[in-house]
């Protein structure tokens, strides 16, 4: 049937491979015989990246079981805020290892993911809705822009003669520390400006400066005693003696210390000429603004002062993608924050993580309208559009896990995360989909779907390491082949390799085979087999009396398969050798079989060599009947006891006659 | 964006692929093309390599698309051609005298009812027995069932007037309970179904009723012929859909919002610039794959309760390529 196709449209394909996004195959021209296949990188399989993913899969499970041991009340932001720092802990030192082989890239990714995570974790974690967010924010300028290592050693280096150049970067280190808010920091640091070799003025200068910058009042939010308006009350006291001070020309001559003096008041025109010698960040600048003007507003009001940061600095329409984050969490609105961040650096980890940990805090920041109004906030953070998200994380980020050759028993910690039991028939897709690369895999990949009660993936798997034993070859490989068969259940693939071991092996079952065999008695298909390794394990122990027991057990009841017969017999021909094995009918029982066998076995698997065998295994039995009889006989003749009452004395005479 | 690995395979095909799949556990990859040969090769997941294993001769057109039975099966692959046949082919060992074991392939059954060109064919899950599906551009659709080790064939006639174009299989386990997970399975639901798409522009539903296939719903949304249609996996997270690509530019997506497997309601993902030949689903129903037009090849994910979004697109990946 000759079919003439004209038609030549390209018609570009392509398939998802089994795996969810492992690789896409598509055609890549139309008259080719190219395939294209786009795998995704697994960020996962980057160096150092591995050792991370592991530490934050951990710190996921301790996550897990805060939330379980305090439902149905949020996990403490305390004890919130200390996993987040932990998870902070790895991403920085992911950083600094990625920076030691100098992958800078990365290293830079990563330290931007710490830095908006760290933010995240003032805005949703560890800040009070009611209390400033100032500390929080000084920590984390401090964190991210300190520049104390790089000067400092310098300037101790220097002793008290410094360099001009020297003395202009403390300037610059002091300067930092107090646009940052780090005052006492800044105070130590002006002890080596006020040295011996300085003048008098300088040194009063130093020493009333140091005074004012360690008096400087800090809201500690953990204190529970101090109260806000207490603080305020503190602040207001404190500025104003700055401002005498300065108004006071206490340091009239030194336009440094007037500088700081001045921003210390406040001034804008100080903070506008910090700008001007291009000395700080907007984030910088912003927690400046806070420092000194505004130390009291709370999370909720933070977005204003950020927009007009901006605007000051002309950098509206200048933002890198990570303030775009920055910006969306002072609005609360955590739906934004964590799409950018997936959106951004295509990284799910950041996303699925930090959302997690907000669902466990739980939050009770839901502001409730009355509370809103009350606050005067702008923004209100909605609880509710976190755990879909979540969900859609914990999947994403579960499945590839589970997809990979090593790590997927993380990817079981976090599908299991998904509420009410929606992971199990996740897990359960991905369980079909595995296949196991060695025995242990296997093993392992059993004992979990146990756990779960995956009966038809463990017998799946079962069935997969079995078939690809057997391809392997060998005989041992089919004995092992056969203990998976037996546990996976199939009936067919058992028999099939029971058949292999017997016909194409040399019929020999090692011990630790025969043990699991006597243990695992199936059902009647496999009672034979059971029979048989009894027989078997008699036979190689050189129990024959035991073995022609077993034979005998076997033929009267008829389990042995007519295909294998003539085979066990040809091959077990040592227990023939011993008259004394025999006794009662075995004899009898043994010629009819093997002469049935003969006959029978005349047709398609005609093996003369096996013929031959059992053929003298027939005359052998011929020897022992005689030989038994002549026993009989000489007993009877010397007229010894009968120690045994024969019942079949007669029997065997009468055979004697047909015979 | 995601960034991509991108690769080549050089299949020996002589002529254009019309489809490349890889078997349930992606050891394997088969591939079929107008030059009326299929060819099959070993995938080594960890290097990342491929080995050629055979060439299967048999198809006297070009071959339109393969599908592989799931591995409890042993190893089958279903292929289906404009020579109007649909061939399953079956992996057997040949043990050599010296006892090596080569795997050799072999038609175990030809199945010659149509009488035009078979465009597609897809095989039922595993849970309903070996069983699979085939459309023709006869308009008609047949499925075929190994029973009582015997190849028996039930012919659904004018399924689609003009030709059917694709067919998919419903997943075996019923709308998943979104409530408590319950200890076992889903159900393994009784009623059985698949879907088709063709050239009469419809998406139709079809139901096993007393052993007989009947059509259950009818999806009207295209004004074109449907080349394609993929019914996604349920992995019990999200509801189910089906997928439907077409001529006229257009991916639809059918919920099944009520979780009754009878009521859809359609959701168009978007209009593409050019002719959409092929959808089809990851292992956990949550990523489409879209291919049409002059080789543009993109992904499209869904957010909980949010419109579809492509996260990647073929076009882009490649100018990342260059970049690296």
């Amino acid at each position: 049937m000759k079919a003439e196709y004209k038609s030549k449209v390209f018609r570009p394909l392509v398939t998802l491979a089994p795996r969810s996004l492992a690789a896409v195959l598509s055609n890549s021209t139309p008259s080719g015989g190219e395939l294209t296949t786009w795998s995704r990188q697994f960020f996962v399989d980057a160096p150092f990246v591995r050792n991370f993913v592991v530490a934050g899969a951990e710190v996921f499970a301790t996550v897990q079981k805060e939330y379980k041991a305090h439902y149905p009340d949020p996990v403490p932001p305390k004890i919130v805020t200390s996993l987040s720092r932990m998870y902070r802990t790895f991403l920085l030192e992911l950083c600094q290892n990625l920076k030691a082989t100098g992958d800078l890239t990365s290293a830079d990714l990563y330290s931007n993911l710490d830095f908006v995570w760290n933010f995240c974790e003032i805005m949703f974690l560890s800040s009070h809705p009611d209390f400033p967010v100032l500390p929080y924010l000084v920590d984390w300028i401090h964190l991210n822009f300190d520049l104390t290592s790089e000067i400092l050693p310098k300037v101790v280096a220097e002793g008290s003669e410094l360099e001009e150049e020297t003395t202009l970067e403390l300037w610059n280190l002091i300067y930092s520390h107090v646009f940052h808010g780090t005052t006492r920091e800044a105070a130590r640091l002006l002890s080596y400006l006020g040295g011996e070799s300085a003048s008098s003025t300088t040194q009063r200068h130093v020493a009333l400066m140091e005074e004012l910058l360690s008096k400087r009042p800090e809201f500690r939010p953990e204190d529970a005693a101090s109260s806000l308006t207490e603080f305020e009350a503190l602040f207001t006291a404190w500025q104003e003696e700055c401002v005498n001070r300065l108004e006071n020309g206490a340091f009239s001559g030194s336009p440094n210390f007037t500088l700081v003096c001045k921003i210390l008041c406040g001034d804008d025109e100080a903070f506008a000429s910090a700008v001007a010698r291009g000395l700080i960040t907007w984030y910088e600048y912003m927690v400046l603004l806070l420092n000194y003007k505004y130390p009291t507003i709370r999370p909720a009001q933070l977005k204003a002062y950020a927009v007009r940061t901006l605007q000051q600095l002309d950098l509206v329409d200048k933002l890198e993608a990570r303030d775009a984050i920055l910006l969306h969490a002072m609005d609360l609105d955590v739906v934004s924050v964590l799409r950018e961040i997936t959106a951004v650096w295509d990284n799910p980890w950041v996303a699925l993580h930090l959302s997690d940990l907000i669902f466990a805090c739980g939050r009770s920041s839901i502001s409730t309208s009355a509370q809103k109004q009350r606050r005067g906030d702008d923004a209100s953070f909605d609880f509710a559009c976190v755990v879909p998200l979540r969900n859609d994380f914990l999947l994403e980020y579960g499945t590839t896990l589970m997809e990979h050759e090593t790590l997927w028993q993380m990817g079981l910690c976090y599908l299991d995360a998904l509420p009410d039991g929606k992971g199990r028939p996740v897990i359960r897709t991905c369980f079909q989909h595995r296949n196991p690369f060695s025995e242990q895999e296997a093993q392992k990949l059993v004992q979990i779907a146990e756990r779960y009660g995956f009966g038809d993936e463990i017998k799946g798997i079962c069935r997969q390491i079995c078939l690809s034993k057997l391809k392997r070859g060998g005989s041992s490989q089919a004995q092992n082949a056969l203990l998976w068969a037996i546990k996976a259940g199939d009936e067919a693939l058992t028999t099939r390799i029971v058949d292999k071991i017997l016909f194409e092996g040399d019929a020999q079952i090692d011990v630790a085979l025969l043990d699991a065999l006597l243990a695992n008695v199936l059902d009647a298909s496999l009672a034979f087999l059971h029979e048989f390794s009894i027989f078997r394990r008699a036979v190689s122990e050189g129990r024959g009396r035991d073995g022609v027991v077993s034979l005998c057990s076997m033929i009267k009841r008829g389990v042995i398969p007519k295909r294998l017969a003539i085979k066990i017999l040809s091959k077990n021909e040592s227990i023939f050798d011993d008259g004394s094995n025999f006794e009662g009918d075995d004899v009898t029982t043994l010629m009819e079989y093997v002469q049935r066998t003969l006959v029978t076995q005349r047709g398609d698997d005609y093996n003369s060599e096996e013929e031959r065998q059992v053929t003298d295994l027939n005359r052998k039995l011929i020897k022992i009947r005689a030989y038994r009889i002549m026993c009989e006989f000489r007993r009877k003749a010397t007229g010894a006891e009968e120690e045994e009452e024969d019942s079949n004395t007669e029997f065997v005479y009468g055979e004697a006659d047909d015979y | 964006m995601a960034t991509f690995n991108v690769a080549t395979i050089d299949t020996g095909h002589e002529d254009m692929i019309h489809d490349a799949q890889m078997d349930f556990l992606g050891t394997k990859l088969a591939t079929c093309s107008c030059d009326k040969n299929i060819r099959i090769f070993d995938l080594n997941v960890q290097t990342g390599t491929h080995t050629f294993v055979a060439e299967l001769k048999g198809h006297e057109g070009p071959v339109w698309q393969l599908a592989w039975a799931h591995p409890r099966f042993d190893t089958l692959l279903a292929s289906c051609s404009y020579d109007r046949r649909v061939i399953i082919w079956k992996e057997v060992l040949d043990v050599k005298h010296d006892g090596r074991k080569i795997p050799k392939w072999e038609p175990m059954y030809t199945y010659e009812g149509h009488e035009s060109s078979v465009n597609s064919v897809c095989w039922a899950p595993p849970e309903w027995g070996l069983m699979l599906a085939a459309g023709s551009s006869d308009g008609t659709i047949s499925v075929l069932s190994y029973v009582n080790d015997r190849w028996e064939a039930k012919k659904i006639p004018s399924a689609h007037t003009l030709g059917c174009n694709a067919v998919t299989w419903s997943p075996p386990t019923g709308p998943s309970s979104m409530s408590a997970g319950d200890p076992g399975s889903n159900a393994i639901t009784a009623v059985k179904r698949f879907a088709s798409g063709g050239c009469d522009n419809l998406v139709k539903i079809w139901k096993e009723e007393n052993e007989e296939w009947t059509e259950e719903t009818k999806l009207e949304g295209h004004s074109d012929w449907v080349r394609d249609v993929a019914w996604s996996p349920s992995a019990g997270l999200t509801k189910m859909k089906i997928a439907s690509c077409s001529q006229d530019r257009r991916v639809i997506v059918w919920n099944n919002r009520e979780s009754d497997g009878v009521s859809w309601t359609p959701e168009l993902l978007h209009v593409f610039d050019d002719v959409v030949w092929h959808v089809s689903w990851n292992f956990v129903g949550d990523v489409l794959a879209v291919s049409g037009g002059d080789n543009q090849v993109s992904l499209w994910k869904k957010r909980e309760s949010e419109s579809w979004e492509c996260i990647s697109d073929s076009s882009k990946s490649q100018q990342q390529q260059h970049h690296h």
